[in-house]
């Protein structure tokens, strides 16, 4: 899905990137949820996408759970200093448990952007309008 | 035999260049001064002579240039004259370059100062004729103000048009004020002096200006000379010093001529600060200056004009103490009026006048107090002459060197530095030239070169010693033993290293000090996302290198390699240990 986002220069570097980050550590942070990353200069701007896992995805996560809701990030590399800003954003959003399920369970991307203003986290991280792109996708 | 090549010491070719153009200035200068003393004869010929009958003697060393008219005197006119030049000089100069306002040697070293020695290419002209009118109606002003602006004018003319540097410019700002004043007063080594020395108020000299200045000064003089003769301004009897108790009135004529540099510099910015907030258009001040002018020459006709004949009669004692006294006072007025109110003019050459007037009242009271100690009043005049501007203008030095020059009288140089260094000490707090800096210190363009010279000698070693040692991390440190080593450390920043130690990123301590209390990053985050390019810079390079990389870069810390595997981190350096090396470098150096 990121692959083909404009701001994505180039697709392969940028999925060679995402598993050489994982081979240093999991970005499955538990409860169900990981957080692949990757800061590269494949990348022009923060662009994000989000995937629900039906049947959950195994993923090595810290909790051994399988993952069931993917936010996959990829931000330039001159933004270091808001790229991590944006990975605890993320985390924040998904650590309350009557959230992080609301999350898993809508049905279109306005549902989960709503869900996501009501956290007041809609902002250059997450919400519509944001610097860089959004996409919501669902895997079965 | 091995020569050695200093990086502080340019190259022969840029040297050669540099001198060669100050030939170039000073030719220009020398030329400039001829059409300038020719316009300001010209200029008293037809307002004083033609006009208004009067005719003032001037030095012996100067002939009129225009054969003197018969015209009657007139009082009347000479009462309006001064006016009539403000009033034209005001609309002449406000109308082109209202930089040459006023005493153009401020202006000269305001340019070196703070213009990086940039002058406006109308001004030397506008300058020339303004000067030539102020002091050509009566107006009491001196040529070196003007000459040193448009000296300086034609060397910031030169170096604009060739594309110079600013060091390269400034130098040839102060040549050309050397040439100017060099070639108008018959003195060229004060004129090199003065320029060097004018341009700070405590004991300072810009020496790096002298070599420039001298070659421009002897070009610009010898220009001159060759048009208008040899001779020094003045002729003086052969004064002689031979009694070291002479040395006693010297010391009250010290303490006079301090005195009256600090009366001279009050009244001249109390006047000229009372001209700045009248609320009239600026370009009226200058004439209603000379209305106050006019109405003092018209008691005092001596206050107006240059009135160096007062002083060619004080070198025989032709003058009364009353006499003396009164010129010296109203001179003071009549300058602050001209020049303080705008009009165009120098002070040096009021200075001496007004000095040399009260010198040769003290003189004439010592000799009647002291009659056994053999004093000649004139030799009073030419010492005070020195004294009064060494004390106005803080330039002990080339004034005592300008006087004699100007005299061709060297007799009396132990007097003159007795008394230009006691009356500069007396005034150290006053001066004439508000554009003056303290000193080198104080100088903008002076400030960066300190900065690299010191930067550039202080190796980075020195700057890291004791803290050679220095925590890294790999690519997947987690954050907690980031935060906990950041924690633990002073580091500003952290090299990365992979897994052959090579260096291949590097944390700074701001991208820690972010998120360091987001503690829900600690299973997430690894040093990698934390990561940037790393700065590198070879470890036997100059702190100046360091200050460069980090003002290009926007970081304050940078990672060190070694200068043969720039791969390999050996330390880091932070814009703290850096500032920390040039304090101890600094204070280490001083006193």
């Amino acid at each position: 899905m990121l692959g083909q986002d404009p701001l994505v220069t180039d697709a392969r570097a940028f999925r060679a990137a995402i598993h050489d980050r994982e081979a240093l550590l999991s970005t499955g942070i538990g409860l169900g949820v990981a957080v692949p990353h990757v800061k590269i200069r494949a990348v022009k701007d923060f662009v994000i996408a989000v995937a629900r896992v039906a049947d959950g995805l195994e993923f090595d996560a810290i909790d051994r759970q399988p993952v069931r809701l993917v936010f996959m990030i990829g931000a330039s590399e001159d933004q270091a200093a808001s790229f991590v800003q944006v990975l605890a954003r993320v985390v924040r959003l998904v650590k309350d448990d009557d959230r992080r399920e609301r999350l898993i369970q809508s049905k279109i991307p306005d549902d989960f952007l709503n869900i996501v203003r009501a956290a007041s986290l809609g902002d250059s991280s997450l919400g519509a309008g944001a610097r860089g792109t959004g996409s919501l996708g669902t895997e079965s | 035999m091995s020569q050695s090549h200093s990086p502080s010491i340019p190259p022969i070719g840029t040297t050669g260049r540099l001198l060669f153009l100050c030939v170039l200035v000073g030719a220009v200068a020398g030329v400039g001064a001829i059409g300038f003393y020719w316009l300001l004869e010209a200029s008293s010929h037809f307002f004083l002579d033609y006009l208004a009958g009067y005719r003032p003697e001037g030095p012996a060393g100067e002939q009129p240039l225009i054969p003197e008219t018969d015209t009657p005197f007139r009082p009347w006119v000479l009462l309006i004259l001064p006016a009539i030049g403000g009033l034209l000089s005001g609309l002449f100069v406000y109308r082109f370059a209202p930089e040459a306002a006023g005493h153009g040697t401020d202006a000269a070293i305001e340019s070196y100062h703070f213009r990086a020695g940039s002058v406006r290419a109308r001004v030397p002209l506008v300058k020339a004729i303004a000067s030539a009118i102020t002091i050509g109606t009566g107006g009491s002003g001196g040529r070196e103000g003007p000459i040193a602006q448009i000296g300086a004018g034609f060397g910031s003319i030169i170096a604009t048009r060739l594309n110079l540097s600013r060091t390269e410019r400034r130098a040839l700002v102060a040549a050309g004020m050397a040439a100017g004043i060099g070639a108008i007063f018959h003195a060229p080594l004060a004129g090199a002096l003065f320029a060097a020395e004018v341009l700070y108020r405590e004991m300072d000299l810009e020496y790096e200006v002298l070599v420039p200045s001298f070659i421009a000064s002897i070009v610009a003089y010898s220009i001159f000379a060759v048009k208008y003769g040899w001779s020094p301004v003045f002729s003086t009897p052969e004064f002689v010093f031979q009694n070291p108790a002479q040395l006693l009135p010297y010391l009250v004529l010290a303490v006079v001529v301090a005195l009256g540099a600090m009366v001279y510099t009050r009244v001249f910015y109390g006047v000229h600060n009372g001209f700045e907030r009248l609320k009239v258009p600026r370009w009226l001040k200058p004439a209603l200056g000379g209305l106050v002018v006019g109405g003092i020459g018209w008691f005092v006709p001596d206050a107006l004009g240059a009135g160096y004949g007062v002083l060619q009669k004080g070198f025989t004692s032709e003058l009364s103490i009353t006499f003396l006294l009164v010129v010296a006072g109203a001179k003071i007025v009549t300058t602050a009026f001209s020049i303080g109110s705008g009009g165009s003019g120098g002070v040096f050459g009021p200075a001496v006048v007004i000095g040399g007037a009260l010198g040769g009242a003290v003189g004439l009271i010592m000799q009647q107090l002291l009659p056994n100690l053999g004093l000649d009043p004139g030799a009073f005049v030419l010492v005070a002459m020195a004294g009064f501007f060494a004390a106005a203008a803080n330039c002990p030095i080339s004034t005592i060197i300008m006087v004699s020059e100007m005299t061709g009288n060297y007799h009396l140089l132990v007097p003159s530095m007795f008394v230009c260094v006691l009356a500069y000490l007396f005034t150290r707090r006053f001066t004439l030239y508000e554009k003056q800096l303290p000193s080198r210190l104080d100088a903008p363009s002076k400030m960066g070169n300190m900065l690299s010279a010191v930067l550039g000698k202080i190796p980075i070693q020195r700057a890291i010693s004791g803290e050679e040692n220095f925590a890294t991390f790999q690519e997947s440190t987690g954050f907690r033993q980031i935060v906990k080593t950041y924690a633990e450390t002073d580091q500003s920043c952290f090299p990365i290293l992979d897994d052959a130690g090579k260096l291949i990123a590097v944390i700074h301590d701001r991208d820690i000090r972010h998120v360091i209390d987001q503690a829900e990053l600690a299973d997430l985050v690894v040093a990698r996302d934390l990561s940037r390019k790393p700065q590198r810079l070879p470890a036997d390079a100059s702190l100046l290198d360091a200050l460069r990389h980090m003002t290009v870069s926007g970081l304050d810390a940078l990672v060190l390699v070694d200068p043969g595997d720039t791969t390999r981190a050996v330390g880091v350096l932070s814009h703290e240990q850096l500032v920390r090396a040039y304090d101890q470098e600094v204070l280490s150096a001083s006193d």
